[in-house]
């Protein structure tokens, strides 16, 4: 499963604030980039000269939504004297 | 079969044991194989719930940043795995491009015997480096 939402909370002396970023919609907006370069991929498979090397690709491109899928726990912290800032996923 | 269990066998043909003797040697030889076999089968267990921590901690009055990273171990897990999907020509130029870099680094050295090791290597490590502005843990928990 994917991750499907980003944490963000940023805390300043003045402010502080803290949004979700629902991540499906990040995916939405990138689908029609992903549509291209699958049309993309799709015509460097049929010309011959670069046929084997774009196969040779397919395995990484198949893994690269299981890097996605992993980074959900993902946690980062600042704390400094200014600000604190931390990035969840989930 | 193992030896001890045909020596149990060759027992209770003798007449030596009964076989509600032999029956709990059985069992217990059971019991002591699964408790060899279960570290090991934790080792290989998923790593899902585990994580790899980074923490920089400042020193008592010194002004640096306070540090928590806390990534999944499944994510380096999968970052070894698509390494070893990445095709051959394009590992060369990763491969030279970190050799210059000053890293020498093979990507092929990532088979999955060596795989497994430096994911347990990765549960069992602990890193502690303490400076005078601040202390560093990199840990597995």
């Amino acid at each position: 499963m994917l991750p499907m939402l980003l944490r963000v909370k940023i805390h300043d002396e003045n402010k502080s604030f803290k949004f979700c970023l629902p991540l499906g919609l990040v995916y939405l907006l990138l689908a029609p980039f992903l549509v291209l370069g699958a049309i993309a991929y799709m015509v460097l498979l049929v010309i011959p000269g670069t046929e084997r090397q774009a196969r040779s690709y397919l395995p990484l491109i198949k893994a690269l939504p299981s890097l996605l899928s992993a980074s959900i726990g993902t946690e980062v912290e600042v704390q400094s004297k200014e600000k604190d800032i931390a990035i969840y996923i989930i | 079969m193992s030896d001890e269990r045909l020596r149990i066998l060759h027992l209770l043909s003798e007449g030596k044991l009964t076989p509600e003797e032999a029956e709990k040697l059985m069992q217990a030889m059971d019991g002591s194989t699964q408790h060899v076999q279960s570290p090991k089968e934790n080792r290989s267990s998923d790593v899902k719930g585990k994580y790899l921590y980074v923490q920089v901690e400042p020193k008592e009055g010194k002004a640096s940043e306070r540090v928590s990273v806390k990534v999944p171990l499944a994510l380096v897990k999968a970052g070894l795995n698509i390494s070893k999907l990445i095709p051959l020509e394009a590992q060369g130029q990763i491969q030279s491009s970190m050799h210059d870099s000053g890293i020498p680094f093979n990507l092929s050295d990532f088979d999955s015997m060596n795989f497994q090791e430096i994911i347990e290597a990765l549960e069992e490590m602990s890193v502690d480096v303490d400076t005078d502005e601040s202390s560093v843990k990199v840990f597995c928990r």
